[in-house]
């Protein structure tokens, strides 16, 4: 296996509005796999935009380097960035990359079942009723299956949006502050959840987060953004690792 | 690359499958999702296609009862002749094979006569009257035939005959045909058998279809020519004469007035001015032959597609009575075979020749050559030492010839020498020329005794003529007319059933057209708007990898499915208020037929065009969908 799955280093990613001036700045950034990563910041902090720039939503201003690593090779995501090749950049995310958002992000004209088989069928897989049960059933979502999205509570929506990121096995799931409208309780919950389908599917989880306790009590090793400003409207944030 | 990051398990041909299969599973659970909102916009469609859908059907239907009436009367695809002119069969195996012609047969007259008929019974003898038609297998009359078509003697009667007539198939009974001959009636009866009926409203009177040979026998034999087959003996006649140019020759211009009378009155195409040394090579005359050469003014007849007739000649001599001008007809020169010899013929008028010596002149005149036969011949001096080896004869035999499919096949003259002129041709006059030439149109045969020719047949002076399809009657009618054959045609008619119908046509596009747009605008309005409150949802789709192009797809289809549904909603609709249409309006308006209807290759057509519309109304929305930002729609959620 390899040292890394995702390795990033020297990028920027300026973003303009008017006399406002943002810069996001990561020296370096190298996720290995089977790990759970905390990324945290103050609102403003450059969070989401980070979050952007891996899920490929984004591209960055300048950067040095910024690769997928499988054992089938390096894939270069800056250049398919550079040259807006969206076939392969809509096929690297399906098969490597899962994404739970801060919402559910669950089709709300799809069943839980739909939801959960859509992943499935977009790689050309078919996938049966016991899959899917065995891939609900850890979290008691199998008896939810024929259920739409505004039948389940915000917990269960969070929950089928994890089964949904980790149900292809990706290589890294993306978290956009998965817990950001369920309780403290609930919020643990579905984060240890996370963790654990993650390390049993070798998954790295990197989960964007303003709850810096969350985030301490699962992460193997967190990131802060810490914004400076340079001068007036000029703000400038950059990554650092606070603790492992 | 693609290789790096594909994962085991993932099959492409599957893929390919799941991936089309996704599109239109996205497309179609959303719709359902919102069933309302789809209902609202399969309705629009509905509501706009109904009415279009029910105004081109009574347009169809109205136009369709027009049209049935037209072809139900076959005598709005029938052409028939506009004069008497004479043509050979061969003239209408041409015309059997122009487009639209589904019929052709000449007929012996202009219009066809009636026959006496004669059924004997056990109560007495029935005695009436029918015309008499040719026909064949092929004839579209025949279309609705009960029985057999007609045969030898066996013929096909209209039902309303047979019913008057109180006979059926494979009765018999006696057609007669009578004549008039040297002041006494003469007739001579056909022993004919029903051999089929038609019914009475194909044809507009009680009629008899015969053979054409049928047909034919009854005209020769009521026009005096022989009928061997049946051994019926004819009256000899003497032929017509068929000239192919009609000039008009004054000492003085002859005026522009004048002029087109003259092309009126024989029904040229143009008078033109030619000059005096037009003349020989258009009829033929070899370069140094003598002859008066007219002075003055002269004129070529250019005739309209037809042979000018001796009775052309006449009226254009009566045009120009009053003047100093005459007329002459004349011919191209032919090839004869005379005294063992190819010798080319060439024919002047009397009035321009000028014969080698004046004693030549008198010999002829004073034997008395007829006008219609003048049958001397000036023969090459080439000849001359042949002609006096053979011990000077009074007459020497002619062979002219004939192409193939014209009606005289070979003709042998008897003619008189009267003189020789100058060069390798024989010089007739026009009017043995003319003579000559209407061996093209009916077959002569010379007759010995009376050192004339006469007429074998009486040619044909009428024809039967059918489109295909009432459509090409006017144009069918106009080619005819371009080729010189006078016809009657409903054309004015037809022509007015076109204009409605056009006008219709142009009504319904119009109509339907506002409306298209009008749903155009809806269509794209929705599926625009659909995207843009479903931003999130597209996002999502891209994140969790759905590339672009599928992306794309989503809103096309959901237009596919709208419009889909909504376009059967509209045929159901459709099909209830036509079928009240057709079942009390139409009865309320006493319209015989369907007042509203649609053809299966209408649905298919409105169905596809239907389809097509919203696909293309739905590309901004998909162009829309496309666009959306992930981050952006993300965020802004």
């Amino acid at each position: 296996m390899s040292a890394c799955v995702l390795e990033l280093r020297n990028l920027t990613k300026t973003l303009e509005s008017g006399f406002y001036r943002f810069d996001l700045f990561v020296p370096k950034l190298s996720l290995e796999p089977a790990r759970f990563y905390g990324l945290t910041g103050k609102s403003g902090s450059g969070k989401s935009t980070m979050l952007d720039l891996l899920a490929m939503v984004s591209a960055p201003t300048a950067v040095e380097k910024f690769e997928f690593l499988s054992e089938g090779g390096a894939v270069d995501i800056a250049k398919l960035l550079k040259d807006s090749n969206d076939v392969a950049i809509s096929d690297l995310r399906l098969r490597n990359f899962g994404y739970v958002l801060q919402s559910g992000g669950l089709f709300p004209f799809l069943t839980v079942r739909g939801n959960l088989e859509l992943p499935f069928r977009l790689a050309g897989r078919e996938v049966s009723d016991r899959e899917l049960v065995e891939l609900t059933c850890p979290f008691e979502m199998d008896q939810h299956l024929d259920k739409y999205p505004h039948a389940l509570s915000g917990g269960q929506r969070q929950r089928v949006s994890v089964i949904r990121a980790l149900c292809i096995s990706p290589a890294i799931v993306l978290a956009d502050e998965p817990t950001a409208s369920v309780d403290e309780n609930m919020a643990d919950a579905i984060v240890g959840e996370l963790k654990q389908l993650a390390a049993s599917k070798g998954t790295t989880v990197l989960m964007v987060s303003h709850d810096m306790e969350l985030v301490a009590k699962f992460a193997d090793e967190i990131f802060s953004l810490r914004p400076e400003p340079v001068e007036e409207n000029h703000i400038r944030s950059e990554m650092s690792v606070v603790g492992v | 690359m693609s290789e790096s990051i594909h994962k085991a398990g993932f099959s492409s041909r599957a893929g390919k499958y799941w991936r089309g299969n996704v599109v239109l599973h996205i497309a179609a659970r959303d719709l359902w999702h919102e069933f309302l909102l789809s209902l609202c916009l399969i309705l629009s469609v509905t509501a706009i296609l109904t009415p279009i859908l029910l105004l081109a059907s009574v347009k169809v239907g109205f136009i369709d009862r027009l049209r049935m009436e037209f072809i139900e009367d076959p005598s709005f695809r029938e052409i028939r002749p506009g004069s008497a002119d004479l043509r050979s069969e061969s003239v209408f195996e041409d015309i059997r094979n122009w487009p639209g012609v589904s019929y052709a047969i000449p007929t012996v007259m202009m219009n066809p006569r009636e026959v006496a008929v004669r059924i004997r019974k056990t109560d007495g003898i029935f005695r009436g009257e029918a015309t008499l038609l040719p026909s064949t297998d092929e004839d579209p009359f025949l279309g609705r035939l009960q029985g057999d078509p007609p045969s030898g003697d066996n013929v096909v009667v209209t039902a309303d005959f047979a019913e008057a007539a109180g006979i059926g198939i494979g009765d018999a009974f006696t057609i007669v045909v009578t004549r008039i001959e040297n002041d006494q009636r003469k007739r001579v009866q056909i022993d004919a058998v029903v051999n089929g009926l038609i019914p009475a409203d194909v044809l507009p009177s009680q009629t008899i279809l015969g053979t054409p040979e049928l047909e034919q026998h009854v005209e020769f034999y009521r026009s005096g020519v022989s009928v061997p087959e049946r051994g019926w003996l004819g009256i000899d006649m003497e032929p017509r004469q068929a000239f192919s140019f009609i000039f008009g020759a004054s000492p003085e211009p002859v005026g522009e007035t004048l002029k087109s009378n003259l092309a009126v009155r024989i029904g040229a195409r143009e008078a033109r001015r030619i000059g005096p040394a037009e003349l020989p090579s258009i009829i033929g005359v070899p370069a140094g032959t003598r002859f008066n050469s007219p002075v003055g003014d002269l004129l070529m007849l250019v005739p309209g597609g037809r042979m000018y007739t001796g009775r052309d000649l006449i009226e254009a001599n009566d045009v120009l009575r009053n003047s100093e001008a005459f007329a002459f007809g004349a011919h191209p020169a032919r090839d004869v075979e005379m005294l063992g010899r190819n010798i080319r013929m060439f024919g002047l008028p009397e009035s321009l020749q000028i014969p080698e010596t004046a004693g030549d002149v008198e010999n002829a005149r004073s034997r008395g050559a007829s006008l219609s036969l003048n049958d001397r011949v000036l023969l090459p001096e080439s000849l001359k030492d042949q002609f006096n080896a053979n011990g000077r004869p009074d007459r020497i035999d002619v062979q002219v010839g004939y192409d193939d499919g014209e009606p005289t096949k070979e003709l042998l003259l008897s003619l008189r020498p009267s003189g020789f002129i100058q060069g390798d041709s024989a010089m007739v006059s026009s009017a043995l020329m003319a003579l000559l030439e209407r061996g093209r149109q009916v077959p002569l045969r010379f007759d010995k005794s009376s050192n004339g020719i006469v007429e074998q047949s009486t040619g044909f002076r009428g024809f039967r003529i059918i489109g295909s399809s009432i459509d090409l009657i006017p144009a069918l009618a106009e080619r005819l007319e371009a080729s010189g054959v006078k016809v009657r045609a409903k054309s004015s008619q037809i022509l007015k059933l076109q204009r409605l119908e056009r006008s219709l046509n142009i009504l319904v596009f119009v109509v339907a057209f506002v409306a298209l747009i009008g749903g155009f605008s809806i269509l794209t309005s929705s599926f625009f708007a659909n995207v843009q409150r479903k931003k999130v949802a597209y996002a999502t789709m891209r994140l969790i990898g759905m590339p672009k192009r599928l992306v794309f797809r989503i809103p096309i289809a959901q237009a596919c499915i709208i419009a889909s549904l909504g376009f059967l909603a509209s045929v159901a609709c459709y099909v209830l208020i036509s079928s009240i249409l057709n079942s009390f309006i139409a009865a309320e308006l006493d319209f015989d037929g369907q007042l509203s209807r649609l053809y299966f290759s209408h649905f298919v057509l409105a169905g596809l065009f239907v389809v097509a519309s919203a696909c293309v109304a739905s590309l901004a929305a998909s162009r829309a969908a496309t666009s959306i930002d992930p981050a952006d729609a993300l965020r802004t959620d």
